[in-house]
């Protein structure tokens, strides 16, 4: 699972599997690598786990609950930006009309 | 100076190959073992801790030399010995207690030595970062999977001020606008 063997590469790669009782788990993450010829960045992030039980497997993901809000939060903070400055520009052109 | 120089070459060739195999290491947190923990008991369950990690790591190094041709100075006044200038590199003048001495078909030069200079330098350096934030934890019990999320309270409220921060201004800007 995973793209890239060039100077970007982004992998989804299972971890050691954990079993207890009849349950058996298989974490999961994604990296993201970008390499240049005197250093390199990492970004590795949990994403889900796979849960096998009774011979059937299920993946079961990992929310960044965090980032999402933040995200949402920031977005929402960058929409009324756009909608401020369309106002503001149209009262402009208004004003100049 | 052969040897100074081989030895400050090696030194730079060495630092380089460690500063290359530091580099390879850093792409060992692209490993699930970096994000996800050892499984740990806890209260009959199997507890593991999932992060997120942020790596980033850049070295650079440089390294020059050089040398000089023979001897082509000026005479220095006030000096017992010193170089007189001539229009042939090659030709060489004695200079008495200071004064500039007169060109001749050869002469002796007194003073500094008029072997080859070599300078050489280098330099290298680097930088780099880690950040890790943890994000769930899986807990595994004989019934189920149970992933509990972690979440950072600072950084939502943080990011929520800034959002808070950000409509309240342009809805400022947007009244103003309707006034006008």
């Amino acid at each position: 699972m995973g793209k890239g063997d060039g100077p970007v590469s982004w992998e989804t790669t299972p971890g050691d599997r954990v079993s207890v009782g009849e349950v058996t788990v298989t974490p999961l993450s994604q990296a993201l690598s970008v390499r240049w010829s005197h250093g390199g960045w990492v970004w590795n992030r949990p994403v889900g786990v796979l849960v096998e039980r009774d011979g059937a497997t299920e993946k079961v993901p990992i929310i960044d609950v965090t980032r999402a809000a933040q995200v949402g939060l920031y977005a929402l903070g960058v929409l009324f930006g756009v909608a401020g400055l369309a106002v503001w520009m149209r009262g402009r052109r208004n004003s100049d009309g | 100076m052969d040897k100074t120089f081989e030895g400050l070459t090696t030194t730079s060739v060495e630092t380089q190959e460690q500063a290359v195999e530091l580099i390879e290491k850093l792409y060992a947190v692209a490993q699930p073992g970096a994000v996800f923990s050892e499984p740990m008991e806890f209260e009959g369950r199997t507890v593991i801790t999932a992060a997120e990690v942020n790596v980033g790591l850049g070295v650079g190094f440089g390294f020059g030399g050089g040398s000089t041709p023979a001897d082509e100075e000026e005479p220095k006044k006030g000096h017992r010995s010193g170089h007189a200038k001539s229009s042939d590199p090659h030709e060489r003048v004695t200079l008495t207690g200071g004064e500039e001495g007169s060109k001749g078909a050869s002469g002796e030069m007194e003073g500094e030595d008029s072997a080859q200079d070599f300078g050489m330098g280098g330099g290298g350096g680097g930088g780099g970062g880690a950040s890790g934030r943890p994000i769930a934890v899986i807990s595994v019990t004989g019934e189920g999977v149970e992933v509990e999320p972690v979440v950072d309270v600072t950084k939502i409220a943080l990011a929520f001020f800034t959002a808070l921060g950000s409509m309240f201004f342009m809805l400022m800007k947007m009244k103003k606008a309707a006034e006008r």
